[in-house]
């Protein structure tokens, strides 16, 4: 048995040359904000041709579909997940689920030209989302994505705080949960904490400094993201519920 | 205005955690076989654990 399972997955995507990102939890272990995760995310171009090829890897993979719709452009296109179970040796039942879209992201060819190659000693190497579009993805409805995300961004800022850029300042300045560490941000750098409450009117408390408040606003500001991922998906539930009815409770 | 506490960020990590975040991200993904081979060898299963929070939940149709 393959001890990595999704390894195997990755390397039989990369044989049919099906072009795709690793997200989710294997890539937040590549960031280094887990150390195991069972889930096999990706997030893939929506063509025809590379579906074409997705069917291919995913028939090697003895992989069936799990939930609706089918695999078509078009449902991915408009933010549908497609989630497969794997029946092949060494992944049996392994789930791999699939996307075209990221709730707040940019469109795949964006992703595409910031991903992060990874080279696996004797595995080749593997396309994984970029950072930053990493942090973006995990403002979802759930709470693990946002343990996540606060890991990720917290890690960043402590394994790059020896003479950060600018810029950087700025994005942990966006992206930070962490009302400590934002504190001790906006007590460092005056000029870009100023710069960024424009637009996260949060970080006054972080300037003040109360932690109280800022905490109770990050709180704030956590529970709106939610919301709209909540939004984002609801349309496309309904409309998954339609095509439950339409086909019956059945395996695809 | 106040003036800011000063935190050591390196308390905010546990060694294990330093020593995690110390590897290349090639190197992270090659220790997790490690935990697979751990996880199978005690009967891990590979389907993950139902997910009540993710937007995907309900539309299950079969396990």
């Amino acid at each position: 048995m393959t001890p990595n399972p999704i390894l195997k997955v990755l390397s039989t995507l990369k044989d049919y040359r099906v072009k795709c990102l690793l997200i989710g939890g294997q890539a937040c272990i590549i960031y280094g904000a887990a150390e195991f995760s069972r889930d096999s995310d990706f997030v893939i171009l929506a063509t025809h041709k590379n579906l074409e090829r997705l069917q291919k890897a995913l028939k090697c993979l003895r992989a069936k579909s799990i939930y609706f719709p089918p695999l078509e452009t078009n449902y991915l296109k408009r933010g549908h997940a497609r989630h497969f179970r794997c029946g092949a040796q060494g992944v049996e039942g392994l789930r791999i689920d699939v996307l075209a879209k990221l709730r707040g992201c940019e469109e795949f060819d964006k992703l595409w030209l910031r991903r992060k190659r990874v080279r696996i000693k004797d595995n080749g190497s593997i396309d994984v989302i970029s950072f930053r579009d990493l942090v973006q993805s995990k403002k979802t409805q759930r709470d693990k994505d946002w343990l996540m995300l606060k890991r990720l961004v917290d890690n960043d800022i402590v394994l790059n705080k020896t003479d950060p850029k600018s810029e950087q300042i700025k994005w942990w300045l966006r992206e930070c949960r962490n009302a400590e560490l934002l504190i001790e941000l906006a007590g460092k750098y005056h000029k870009e904490t100023e710069t960024v409450s424009i637009n996260r009117p949060l970080l006054f408390f972080a300037i003040r400094p109360d932690k109280q408040k800022l905490s109770f606003e990050l709180q704030k500001e956590e529970t709106n993201e939610r919301q709209k991922d909540i939004e984002y998906w609801n349309p496309l539930k309904k409309e998954l519920e339609v095509l439950r009815h339409e086909k019956g409770i059945q395996e695809l | 205005m106040k003036k800011p506490k000063v935190i050591d960020t390196s308390v905010l990590l546990m060694d294990e955690e330093t020593e995690w975040l110390s590897l290349t991200p090639a190197k992270r993904f090659l220790e997790t076989t490690k935990l697979w081979k751990l996880y199978i060898a005690l009967g891990g299963n590979l389907d993950p654990e139902p997910d009540p929070q993710s937007p995907f939940y309900p539309q299950r149709l079969s396990s």
